[in-house]
């Protein structure tokens, strides 16, 4: 599964950087948060800020530090709500995809936030469900 | 509340990304070559290949051959790109100002701010770098044509931000009454040429070129043509609107001009 996963973000990768300034490696890695180890998916999301970065000529690890951070806080409310429900899951890219679209001078962040919130939860819902557990990305 | 485990990875990591972060910055990393050697090559196929599928996607007529003829449309799509880039090679070292061999040729290969017949891009990517001889601040023609400047660049590709772009400002002139002004992108794929002096004369439809007074580009490129031209008696300076001559959404690439005059 960690592949699959792997192989959707590195499309995000590409379609971020060349045509659409959505926040699409954001989304990503928030359901793969809500979904699997944080070990595992915070190295991955550093390593895909580095070459968002690159590819976007923004200052090489200024995404790996929101995306760590995001996550991070994302985590310290594993406890007081379901992180796996759509509902959180829609209201953590909304609003930490207009937080990034903010920071990194997105056009149309708005519009962006919700489209991505909207498609990430539906894919969330319609692939994954919440018949998830800790274990599915390991 | 965390495990030690996630604790220690996120502090390592965040450490690590502040440690990047900060070397980026001092500028010691050099855009970090190696990643544009392995992305821009991939980014370039997706950009060029998402274009293609975005385009067809709106004619019904090549939706219908698209899902007849999978393979064959494909085969023709990477003819007509071949195609397009020949001619736009050739066009471009017809052209006489800026000479040709001031030039670098660069395909684009990505436009973030693109969403197609919904947003006009801001910048663009090309893939061409400081390895062919790219430099920050260079002028990005096609044709004669005055598309925008590069503003970062590395090892094997570079980031342009089209005259278009709300950032942009300089001076440029009107070809038939020589009214001298200053361009502005509005963002939207349209610019002004605003501060003229109400006793200089703007016309619809007259080009406009980068005046030789302007440092950043060489002279007489065109910017673009005037569509509508605003004039009140009661204010001190008129504007015009104008719009490109080019559609950088429908040019396979785009040429660095190495040197300005």
């Amino acid at each position: 599964m960690r592949w699959i996963f792997l192989a959707v973000l590195l499309v995000s990768l590409f379609f971020e950087a060349s045509l659409l300034q959505f926040p699409l490696v954001l989304a990503v890695v928030i359901v793969a948060a809500a979904i699997s180890d944080l070990p595992f998916i915070f190295l991955v999301s550093v390593f895909a800020g580095f070459v968002l970065d690159g590819m976007t000529f923004r200052t090489i690890g200024s995404t790996s530090i929101f995306f760590l951070i995001s996550l991070f806080v994302l985590a310290t409310y594993k406890r007081k709500f379901e992180l796996q429900s759509p509902f959180f899951i829609f209201t953590a890219i909304f609003l930490l995809g207009l937080l990034y679209n903010v920071l990194f001078g997105y056009r149309f962040g708005l519009l962006s936030s919700v489209v991505t919130a909207g498609v990430s939860t539906f894919f969330y819902i319609l692939f994954l469900g919440r018949k998830t557990d800790s274990r599915f990305l390991s | 509340m965390f495990s030690r485990q996630v604790i220690i990875t996120f502090l390592l990591l965040l450490l690590f990304s502040f440690g990047v972060f900060f070397l980026s910055q001092k500028q010691f990393l050099g855009g970090l070559g190696f990643l544009g050697n392995a992305v821009f090559p991939l980014e370039g196929s997706l950009f060029s290949l998402s274009k293609t599928a975005l385009k067809l996607s709106t004619d019904a007529k090549y939706q219908l051959l698209l899902t007849q003829n999978r393979q064959l449309s494909s085969q023709i799509a990477s003819l007509k790109e071949l195609q397009a880039d020949n001619k736009a090679l050739r066009d471009q070292f017809q052209t006489t100002n800026p000479a040709p061999t001031t030039l670098i040729p660069a395909a684009i290969i990505g436009a973030p701010t693109f969403l197609p017949n919904i947003t006009f891009p801001e910048s663009l990517i090309v893939a061409a770098g400081s390895s062919d001889g790219v430099k920050k601040g260079q002028a990005v023609v096609y044709e004669n044509n005055l598309i925008g400047t590069i503003t970062d660049v590395s090892s094997h590709g570079a980031k342009v931000v089209l005259i278009t772009a709300a950032s942009t400002s300089f001076t440029a002139k009107t070809v038939q009454t020589g009214a001298l002004g200053v361009l502005k992108g509005t963002g939207g794929g349209e610019m002004i040429l605003d501060n003229v002096v109400l006793s200089d004369q703007l016309q619809k439809d007259d080009s406009v070129v980068s005046d030789k007074s302007e440092p950043a580009y060489p002279s007489g490129l065109v910017v673009g043509k005037i569509i509508s031209v605003d004039k009140k008696p009661s204010s001190l300076f008129q504007s015009a609107s104008l719009k490109s001559l080019v559609d950088i959404t429908r040019i396979p690439m785009v040429f660095i001009v190495k040197e300005s005059n």
